[in-house]
């Protein structure tokens, strides 16, 4: 038996009618008045609780100025994990133009990062991936409150990046910098246009065992975030 | 929900028997309780949040008809399918019909509690399907074939010997895969890669569904809920009815409590909203396909007896946006687990929503786990008058006279005795001296007769030298 999608909310309507909701109003509660935050904080302020926030959460901060420091922290990055394959979003999305370009020069292989729409080629091109170590991205936001990092996906901009291999760099332009997830979404309304937003917080931890903390148990298990200039 | 085979009390004299498990359970309440307590404490605006969550949940709920359909039209508009499930076997039939019509032979899943009603993974694997549990706590639970006794934090109950010793016996664990926790940690994540690669279905949750955009909101701190919402070809989310918010900017109201509440994180590691199943997108000023996430979108939106809560006076239960504080603080919980309870949802939640879900029927005794001190109400971040719900309930199961009938008889023979004033003193002087006689330092270990039924869980004090009425009238000779 199937329940229709009218009898479902009928039943829901009916109910309504007998309901005890302590504090219920028709009308929305409309915007919380009460955040905290400063809405016009300095960057400096905001770069400096970025990172007290995202260093507890033993995740990286590297504050970079110019375009090859940022290519040369990646690659020493990529040299301390022996990795000379990367699965990355495309130069637009990272921020950095040339940046792929100057990282496949010395000798890094750029992953396929499209999933198939035929099954087995999915699994196929999914295993291959699953051996690189590190992936690439950039970032739609920084929280300043948090330390977490908001990616939106796109053509360019997969998630897997930020999700399979053991270590992801986020690029995090200092001008995306928000003092927290409320401000954030306040001026993305467009975030969910496309399928897939997430807000990301430092490494993959669990506590499930005994309360003892342990890092990378699906997710990364090292996060860095370069904090680098422009838009 | 697979009732019980042994009662209420039963299992609690089993809990409180076991040392072990109440070391565990003192161990990680204390670590939950505190973490809560320090990230409120560094939120200044925690308490007017709160009230405004509070007032976001209730306006929900009463008009959820509404946002129900705003949230099955925005799901539709972008491809994804909507199911509507009155009952747990029509949500499974869904699930297990789709996973045959696309020839799914592997499952992953990542925590949610409405899948524990629903038995899913039995209802996949009786027609041969792999469900694999990816969740750490779940995926022990999982292979020890027990359940969750903790809505947040499933194997509590365990300590790292235990499950040490499962990994040992189930997975082939080898002396050097379990020195320590994150190295049985690694174990568990090489073991479940390749599940995550092979998956033709992911199964989740939903902590929020945002009606307006369509979204769904998972919370975890592993990763898990990310994986199985993007690697396999088709993402099914289980969604219990009342799991709505109207907006996204009221999805940032309640994330700001959910993660502090539940484990004292500002934000979990991650927050994954998903809209939709991949679609051609636009990235500035480009459109093309996404590169990955799968491509078919399933939401079942599950009754299973909500309706019924929500046409009732215990309505307010569902505000409810599972983040498990009040457990940490019962104490009733914390002396004895998930387990005793028996139920899907343990704890003071479980104490209301269990007896709500299934009117009473076997449950009636959940109620009466409680010292009704309030302190679940003080913590919850949508401030629900639990206690309130608590009494309601003992009052219908008394009234369906389902009370044990110890309490009946006592409770008979007190009423006897209050109406009868000479009768009363005498009672009075009597059981003082009787309880004087029986105690020891104070309590009385075993009543004998009629009352024994009050000692059987309980000590009982012994009275006082005097009683009230005889000082009353001795102060007022002076
Ligand atoms: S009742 Fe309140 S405290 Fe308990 S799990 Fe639900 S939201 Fe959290």
């Amino acid at each position: 038996m199937e329940t229709s999608r009218e009898n479902f909310l009928n039943k829901i309507k009916n109910s309504l009618h007998h309901s005890l909701l302590p504090q219920a109003n028709a009308e929305h509660p409309g915007s919380f008045q009460g955040y905290r935050f400063q809405a016009d904080a300095p960057t400096d302020k905001l770069i400096e609780d970025f990172t007290r926030e995202l260093e507890t959460l033993s995740g990286h901060v590297h504050v970079l100025e110019d375009a090859e420091e940022i290519a040369g922290k990646i690659l020493e990055i990529l040299e301390s994990h022996q990795a000379s394959q990367i699965i990355a979003w495309d130069d637009a999305s990272i921020g950095v133009t040339g940046l792929r370009e100057a990282l496949t020069k010395t000798g890094i292989t750029i992953k396929e990062d499209e999933l198939s729409i035929d099954n087995a080629g999915r699994k196929t091109r999914l295993s291959e991936m699953d051996e690189v170590l590190v992936g690439l991205t950039g970032a739609h936001g920084g929280l300043a409150d948090t330390g977490a990092v908001a990616l939106i996906s796109g053509p360019g901009r997969g998630r897997l990046a930020s999700l399979l291999p053991p270590v992801h760099i986020a690029l995090l332009p200092k001008s995306r910098l928000y003092p927290s997830l409320p401000a954030f979404l306040s001026a993305h309304s467009t975030a969910t246009d496309n399928s897939n937003l997430v807000f990301i917080a430092g490494p993959s931890r669990t506590a499930d065992i005994e309360m003892t903390l342990s890092m990378g148990v699906h997710g990364p298990g090292e996060v860095h975030v370069i904090i680098v200039p422009g838009r | 929900m697979t009732t019980p085979n042994i009662t209420f009390y039963e299992r609690v004299e089993d809990a409180l028997q076991d040392n072990q498990l109440y070391a565990a359970l003192d161990l990680a309440t204390t670590r939950l309780v505190t973490g809560r307590h320090n990230a409120f404490g560094a939120l200044p605006e925690g308490d007017s949040l709160r009230d405004h969550a509070r007032r976001l949940r209730a306006h929900t709920l009463a008009n959820l008809d509404r946002y129900l359909a705003q949230f099955a039209d925005s799901v539709e508009r972008l491809g994804g399918h909507v199911h509507w499930a009155q009952t747990v076997d029509e949500a499974n039939q869904y699930v297990a019909d789709l996973a045959r019509a696309r020839g799914v032979k592997h499952v992953v899943k990542s925590k949610s509690m409405v899948s524990e009603e629903l038995e899913i993974n039995h209802v996949l694997e009786a027609q041969g399907v792999k469900v694999m549990e990816t969740d750490l706590g779940e995926y022990i639970i999982q292979l020890a074939n027990e359940k969750p006794s903790h809505i947040i934090a499933p194997v509590i109950h365990k300590s790292k010997e235990d499950v040490a010793k499962l990994f040992r016996a189930k997975i082939n664990a080898t002396d050097d895969d379990l020195i320590d926790v994150p190295k049985m940690t690694a174990l568990a994540r090489r073991t479940l890669s390749s599940d995550f690669l092979q998956a033709d279905m992911g199964i989740s949750g939903v902590n929020f569904a945002v009606a307006e955009t369509g979204s769904i909101c998972l919370v975890t701190n592993e990763g898990n809920g990310r994986l199985t919402t993007t690697t396999p070809r088709i993402h099914v989310a289980l969604m219990g009815m009342e799991r709505l918010v109207p907006t996204m900017e009221d999805l940032g109201v309640m994330l700001q409590i959910l993660g502090r509440s539940a484990t004292g994180q500002k934000l979990s590691v991650y927050t994954n909203i998903v809209t939709g199943a991949r679609r051609t997108a636009t990235n500035g000023a480009a459109t093309g396909p996404e590169p990955d996430g799968p491509d078919e979108f399933h939401v079942v939106i599950i009754d299973n007896g909500r309706s019924k809560i929500l046409g009732s006076e215990l309505a307010e239960i569902l505000y409810c946006i599972r983040c498990g504080a009040c457990l940490n603080v019962c104490p009733v919980y914390k002396k004895i687990g998930g387990h005793a309870y028996g139920s899907v949802y343990p704890g003071p939640i479980g104490s209301v929503v269990t007896p709500g879900l299934h009117w009473i029927g076997p449950w009636s005794e959940l109620p009466h786990a409680s010292t009704l001190c309030g302190a679940c109400q003080e913590v919850c971040p949508v401030r629900i008058d639990i206690p309130r719900m608590l009494l309601k309930l003992r009052d219908e199961s008394a009234r369906a006279g389902k009370g044990p009938a110890w309490l009946k008889r006592g409770l008979g023979l007190y009423r006897f005795a209050v109406l009868r004033p000479g009768l009363y003193r005498l009672g009075g002087r009597l059981s003082g001296w009787a309880t004087r006689m029986l105690g020891k330092n104070g309590w009385v270990k075993k009543l004998p007769g009629p009352f024994s039924g009050w000692t059987d869980q309980r000590d009982f004090p012994v009275f006082a030298k005097k009683s009230f009425s005889q000082r009353w009238r001795e102060e007022r000779r002076n």
